[in-house]
């Protein structure tokens, strides 16, 4: 009884294991594949523009941009908001409000109603770009459009281009891909032990792919537990938002807000206005003063309240710490007196106000340097294989007489599949290689080259499903990515003229580990698609062998028959 | 080697009631798990903890779906979760 249990268990999970697996796989890879080149947003970006490594944080006058707000005609009174210095290209002030909420006055007259029909504008919320020397505004709306490679490829690794839906597709993915881990785990524990020191090289090509799927499966569980869990969290974060805050919080967002990031948390206004306001300047260089020495990658301030008695000013920094997990630090002061409200110290972390911030450092690979980043995108591309992996075992177990009707289905599926998934590192070279190769002043030059890309992607797909053999469309796309690679330091040599041996005693550290980083890469991909040989299966090498055993005896019997008749030849001549 | 197909669910209704009871009604049990939690047990822990809980409670439903063999066994579980929650969070509120 219980063994039919356990047997039905297996079947059971095996299934939901096959289909989960299979209906994300393609997202999946793109999520991961994508992904390890996104843990390197900022290296691209500064490759990409050719900037510098960033020196270290450097002070905005917060005076100026308040008075820049003000002369827009916002009204200040009692409004939150956030000021950011974004490393873009070129660099901004990015300041964003909520709208300034107001009690509806019931008995105001008709009159008082058309003023504040009048003030709506200088009552709504705002994003604002401000330019950094000039301190003029250059933009009043958040562009979701990106002009950087190393964005575009974060945003492609939870599928930005896909509006509004892409991001809860994403996060779908990143649920079924937590069921298929743990179904996995499920289905692979009886042997798990034992099947992670086997690796069947020569006995099938099912076997092989069974082996490599399940022994780097197990390598890399906890950074595919990791990624699933935390991806679905970015994903479907609507999921925890909307109802907790609906039922917990009546809609007041500020409130959950303050219970997941307690350094953002509000106090109530004391409808009086402020006479006299702290210098916002002083108090961040104060904030700034207690960690001298150490290197501060940046600050983000969050003003609350303003200009009324409550008013409070959140200065959070974003400290290097050596060798610790957490560099967050946080002030908070009363902007009326300059006196100290809360106090976050570096490395002062509580479980209830570290949550998020654990899990966007896991997820983002940000607690170590470059080399931590080399391990996660090492740990991406085992994750790759498993999928493609689990993929080919699907493809394989339907090999057979009993799946023939299927059979040209099936090839096309996989050849689709293996055409989206491998061509997407081609494709990413592709991208490197015409980032350097576009006009700089071209119009609409990054949208271009986004279709471009994506061409180039689709037009690989059609590659692979007219040659529908899984050995060539693999080795093509190696061998395009490892040429693409290869070639990646040299445009950006032409483009910038940062050759790798001039790039990193200038200092644009970032240029040359891209470039480096190709350059090995692109070595790795093409050795690798030289190297490459066909997979031959085993029931075919059965064949051929049985083919060449009964050549051999048709031979034998044919060379033994010549003698027999010309034995009897000469015996019936005789 | 595909699963046996003798120890999967024949019927089309059975599957779409398991592919439904996993994918939504586990969602919302473990959602509303969580809220009646955080009513019960107060804020300052359950929600940040709920924010990743969240989604492996629901594939731990899911599991239980597909574990169980009778699809409306698990429907009746994945319900009482959820009625037992939605009392919680009434009672919780008052």
């Amino acid at each position: 009884m219980e063994d039919k249990g356990t047997k039905r268990n297996y079947n059971v999970f095996f299934n939901t294991h096959t289909v989960s697996g299979i209906v994300i796989s393609v997202g999946l890879f793109v999520c991961f594949f994508a992904g390890a080149f996104a843990l390197f947003l900022d290296n691209i970006n500064h490759w990409d523009s050719n900037q510098k490594n960033k020196v270290g944080y450097a002070q905005i006058d917060y005076e100026r941009v308040i008075q820049v707000i003000k002369e827009d005609g916002y009204e200040m009174q009692g409004r939150q908001f956030g000021i950011f210095f974004r490393e873009d290209n070129p660099p901004y002030i990015q300041v964003n409000s909520q709208p300034i909420k107001i009690e509806k006055d019931t008995t105001a007259s008709k009159e008082a109603e058309k003023i504040s029909e009048k003030d709506s504008l200088a009552l709504a919320g705002f994003f604002l770009k401000i330019d950094p020397t000039s301190y003029q505004i250059k933009g009043r709306k958040f562009d979701p459009h990106t002009r950087q490679l190393g964005t575009f490829l974060y945003h492609l690794h939870y599928f930005n281009q896909i509006p509004t839906f892409g991001i809860y597709l994403a996060g779908l993915v990143s649920i079924f891909f937590l069921f298929a881990i743990v179904t996995g785990v499920i289905v692979h524990w009886r042997k798990i032990v034992s099947n992670f020191f086997t690796f069947r090289l020569k006995a099938s090509i099912k076997n092989l792919w069974t082996d490599g799927h399940t022994a780097l499966g197990i390598i890399g569980l906890p950074f595919q537990f990791l990624y699933a869990v935390s991806g679905s969290l970015y994903g479907l974060t609507i999921l925890i938002f909307i109802p907790s805050m609906m039922v917990l919080f009546d809609g007041d967002q500020e409130e959950m807000i303050s219970y997941i990031a307690p350094g953002f948390d509000t106090v109530e206004m004391a409808n009086k206005p402020l006479e006299e306001r702290q210098n916002v300047n002083h108090l961040v260089t104060k904030a700034v003063q207690q960690y001298e020495g150490k290197h501060i990658k940046s600050v983000f301030l969050n003003l609350t309240n303003f200009d009324d008695e409550n008013a409070q000013l959140n200065v959070n920094m974003d400290v290097e710490a050596d060798k610790a997990f957490y560099s967050n630090a946080n002030i908070k002061y009363s902007l009326a007196s300059g006196e100290v409200v809360s106090e976050q110290k570096l490395g002062d972390n509580t479980y209830t106000n570290s949550v998020i911030l654990t899990i966007h450092k896991l997820h983002f690979g940000q607690y170590g340097g470059y080399f931590l980043k080399a391990i996660y995108f090492l740990l991406a591309l085992i994750t790759c294989f498993v999928i493609l992996s689990g993929v080919m075992i699907w493809l394989e177990a339907r090999d057979n007489k009993k799946y023939e009707t299927k059979k040209t289905f099936n090839t096309n599926v996989g050849a689709v599949y293996l055409g989206i998934c491998m061509g997407l590192f081609p494709a990413i070279a592709f991208f490197f290689c015409i980032t350097k190769i576009f006009p700089q002043g071209m119009e609409g030059r990054f949208g271009t080259m986004g279709s471009v890309f994506f061409t180039f992607w689709f037009g690989y797909v059609l590659y692979a499903y007219i040659i529908k053999d899984f050995h060539k469309i693999n080795k093509h796309a190696l061998m395009l990515a490892g040429v693409m690679g290869l070639v990646v330091p040299i445009f950006n040599g032409m483009q910038s003229g940062l050759w790798p041996w001039i790039s990193l005693p200038r200092g644009y550290v970032d240029s040359f580990f891209i470039d480096i980083s190709w350059f090995f890469l692109g070595l790795v991909s093409l050795i690798t698609s030289l190297s490459v040989q066909r997979l031959v299966t085993h029931r075919k090498k059965q064949k051929e062998q049985k083919n060449l055993v009964l050549m051999n005896d048709e031979e034998s019997e044919i060379a033994s028959e010549i003698p027999a008749m010309a034995i009897s030849n000469s015996s019936s001549n005789h | 080697m595909p699963a046996n197909k003798k120890y999967l669910l024949k019927t089309r209704l059975g599957r779409t009631s398991n592919i439904t009871a996993a994918l939504f009604v586990s969602m919302i049990a473990s959602i509303s798990l969580h809220l009646a939690l955080a009513l019960w047990l107060g804020f300052t822990y359950v929600i940040p903890t709920s924010i990743y809980t969240i989604f492996i409670v629901w594939v731990g439903f899911m599991l239980l779906v597909y574990w169980i063999k009778k699809p409306w066994k698990s429907w009746i579980l994945l319900l009482s979760v959820i009625l037992v929650s939605v009392v919680g969070i009434v009672l919780g509120k008052m």
